[in-house]
């Protein structure tokens, strides 16, 4: 099999393990609140990991190769936040739409019913970018 | 066979975290599992396209930026939706012990994956 064939063949298999995790959360009765807040806490928990511990070193070292690695740092933290504010305005483009649906004032972010739902899209939308280690250095989705 | 672990600890947690907020949300469970199975099978396509459009222009400069663009983004997901979502559906300690098992869990994967 050639490379890239086995590189599909990986991020499909990643897709389905995604698939089953979504199987996992649903099996059983609703998990309720506890269980809710666990995943949702363990999710942020490796994000914020994964983040920290291996994607801004992974960036900062390719920004840094074309300068002998002297502005590798300031290059991704200005990626870093660029990020943060391209996402802020996707969640309130989404806060809005949902108002709209809604036709109704949100307060505070939306009700927790619409923070899920926003969540989940938000996640659904971004989340492939973010399981790094399994990337070759030529691809992040 | 490491790297189909890894893949597996990686994307399961994913996978729940998008289906656990949208079937409790919708109580659909069908809902939630396509959520999942449409987010996980737009890896492969994303890929596909990713090369596609971007192989070209793809030197580590454009890689760097957006990896930190993408270290970023989930780093404002992580503070601005699911820690506050997590709070307010269980108490606080839970949410907290749940983000320290998250990176307990990612951290070890990491580790692995090294290895």
């Amino acid at each position: 099999m050639s490379a890239v064939a086995v590189a599909l063949l990986i991020t499909l298999l990643a897709g389905l393990a995604t698939g089953l995790g979504g199987l996992i959360a649903v099996s059983g009765r609703r998990g309720g609140p506890a269980f809710l807040a666990i995943a949702l806490a363990f999710s942020a928990g490796a994000m914020l990991y994964v983040s920290f511990a291996e994607i801004m070193p992974k960036a900062i070292d390719a920004l840094g190769s074309g300068s002998g690695g002297s502005h590798g740092l300031a290059m991704a933290s200005a990626g870093f936040f660029a990020g943060i504010v391209a996402v802020a305005l996707l969640d309130r483009l989404l806060v809005r739409l949902q108002d709209r649906g809604r036709a109704r004032a949100v307060r505070d972010g939306g009700s927790a019913r619409h923070r899920l739902l926003r969540m989940g899209i938000l996640i659904g939308l971004v989340g492939h970018c973010t399981t790094s280690p399994r990337a070759s250095r030529r691809s992040w989705c | 066979m490491a790297i189909a672990v890894a893949i597996a600890i990686h994307n399961i947690p994913e996978g729940i975290a998008i289906a656990a907020p949208i079937h409790e949300a919708t109580g659909s469970r069908l809902r939630a599992i396509g959520a999942s199975l449409l987010a996980g099978l737009a890896e492969p396509i994303g890929a596909l396209a990713g090369y596609a459009v971007l192989g070209p222009v793809l030197g580590d400069a454009v890689f760097g930026f957006v990896f930190a663009g993408v270290a970023g983004v989930m780093v404002f997901i992580s503070i601005h939706e699911l820690l506050p979502a997590a709070r307010e559906h269980g108490r606080p300690l839970l949410a907290t012990n749940g983000a320290v098992a998250g990176m307990f869990v990612m951290a070890a994967s990491l580790v692995l994956l090294q290895a």
